[in-house]
């Protein structure tokens, strides 16, 4: 694959002379374009799980490593301790997205895009694992959509449907697991851990890709609500996924 | 890059797909992958009672649909069955009308069986939730099927607007009224469910059907997770008996696909009266 454009994620507040670029900067055509979107929700996301085990833990990222984020922010850690109900998951599926990632690294050869991109997510503004869990369930909620989302881009009866869908069922097992975490912090019902059977037939729904990486300029559909039936947690200043040509 | 868009007409763009994946470790999942796309389109068979979805009406991506039928048909009426058997009431007896709050939102009976009090009623009130959120796919697909609609088993209502119980369609195979126990037979049920949704992949032509099919694959992924939370078990996925993966052996990384085949074996021998 060509070099690709250097580019920086941001995942919080709409930075200071950002633009948003039409999504053609993600490269490609066909299934390998939308393989590259995969990619870049599972840097993301495992970049987010990597900051966020530091930020709960003493500072150290899930290789024992001092974390700096794309904005050049030195994470410091919480230590809310090992019984916190967030953080016992966020080092197992911080692993998970991590092996996503690399997949589809190696399916699409090994080329290095879009390993260039840094992530930035304001860590050091959520105090609490409440806060920390409230971002990373909006995180994939985001990704179980933009999967979906993803699907009429592909060629029709591609092997890599199955891939991608045998990825987005663990980003929804992701998304309930810690819902319910975060219901045991914040008590039962605050957060639906499914679509209910009055909200979109109690099935997933799809963000179109445009839709994923708009979100930051555009504000979330439906104002507080967040596809698939649950209430937007309330993380201050998210507005998804932002893509910024640096 | 290999163009992928030609891989499956392209011998040698498939070696090259073939040399790349195994490279990466990921062979095997690569050949079955191609193979289970090549065979995608054998699926046009009728119900005769053999091909790719035995027993399943229909051809082509109507059947694919009927077959996500006969799984939602039966989740469904599993589900109602088993919120009967943890409140207390008849297994016979409909879906109340009045929703899932109808059942409380604590658990009423006095079985949790391993599950403690706070396990107990968030295990129910997820119980109440997905019996209607099943009964709600199933009323998805029978719209969208419309007169394509067919299931080899019991329909439990015959009309989506006004439900009519047929109380003879499937059998909850255990006595147990233990919470625990409910929710274990469920989970299987679940589980089962996400296995067969990515085995019927391959064989669905429609971009459209796809994305419609992973939108309720994705709930049932959702509410295994959830009833392994309930069961202090692994998120998962954790396995499948037969199920296969794009990464053979990773723990707990990417779900498990199971042939409609076996699927339908698991389903109509457990299940169906």
């Amino acid at each position: 694959m060509a070099t690709a454009t250097p580019i920086t994620l941001y995942f919080t507040t709409k930075p200071s002379g950002a633009n948003y670029p039409n999504p053609t900067i993600i490269p490609g055509s066909g299934d390998v374009k939308v393989l590259n979107f995969a990619l870049a929700l599972e840097l993301l996301e495992s970049t987010l799980y990597n900051q966020a085990f530091a930020r709960l833990g003493n500072g150290t990222d899930l290789k024992g490593q001092p974390i700096v984020d794309a904005k050049g922010v030195t994470i410091t850690g919480l230590n809310v301790g090992a019984s916190d109900p967030i953080y016992k998951y966020v080092k197992e599926f911080g692993i998970v997205e991590q092996e996503h990632a690399s997949f589809l690294l190696s399916a699409l050869g090994g080329d290095p895009y879009p390993a260039n991109v840094g992530f930035a997510f304001g860590m050091n503004d959520l105090t609490s694992s409440t806060a920390v869990g409230k971002l990373i369930y909006t995180a994939e909620l985001t990704g179980v959509g933009a999967y979906l989302g993803a699907i009429p881009s592909f060629v029709p009866k591609s092997p890599y449907l199955q891939i991608a869908a045998s990825i987005q069922g663990t980003e929804g097992r992701h998304t309930t697991t810690v819902a319910i975490a975060l219901n045991a912090l914040m008590g039962n019902g605050a957060i639906e851990t499914a679509p209910m059977y009055n909200e979109n037939h109690g099935i997933d729904i799809a963000t179109p890709p445009d839709n994923v990486l708009y979100l930051g300029s555009t504000g979330i559909p439906g104002a507080a609500v967040v596809p698939g039936g649950s209430a937007l947690p309330g993380v201050s200043g998210l507005n998804g996924f932002v893509f910024l040509v640096s | 890059m290999i163009n992928l868009e030609t891989l499956m007409r392209d011998p040698m763009s498939r070696r090259q797909f073939l040399a790349r994946m195994t490279a990466a470790g990921l062979g095997a999942a690569a050949i079955s992958l191609i193979a289970g796309c090549g065979g995608g389109g054998d699926n046009n068979n009728n119900s005769s009672g053999s091909g790719t979805f035995p027993g399943i009406p229909g051809s082509g991506d109507i059947q694919v649909l009927n077959y996500a039928l006969a799984l939602e048909t039966t989740e469904a009426d599993l589900y109602r069955q088993a919120l009967n058997l943890a409140s207390g009431k008849s297994v016979d007896t409909p879906l109340s009308t009045a929703g899932p709050s109808a059942y409380g939102s604590t658990y009423p009976g006095g079985q949790p069986g391993t599950l403690n009090s706070t396990l107990a009623n968030i295990g129910y009130l997820y119980l109440a939730q997905y019996a209607y959120v099943e009964a709600a796919h199933r009323d998805f697909l029978l719209v969208q099927l419309g007169h394509s609609a067919d299931t080899p088993g019991q329909l439990t209502t015959t009309n989506t607007t006004n439900p009519v119980l047929d109380k003879n369609g499937y059998k909850f195979p255990t006595a147990s009224s233990k919470l625990s126990d409910i929710l274990t037979l469920l989970r299987v049920v679940e589980e089962t469910g996400v296995t067969a949704y990515l085995g019927a992949v391959p064989f669905i032509s429609s971009l459209a059907y796809v994305q419609a099919a992973a939108s309720i694959y994705s709930t049932e992924a959702r509410h295994s997770a959830a009833l392994n939370y309930v069961l202090g078990l692994d998120a998962g996925p954790s396995g499948a008996a037969g199920g296969k993966q794009p990464k053979p052996g990773a723990v707990n990384e990417f779900e498990y696909a199971q042939t409609p085949t076996a699927v339908l074996h698991t389903v109509t021998t457990t299940f169906y009266k």
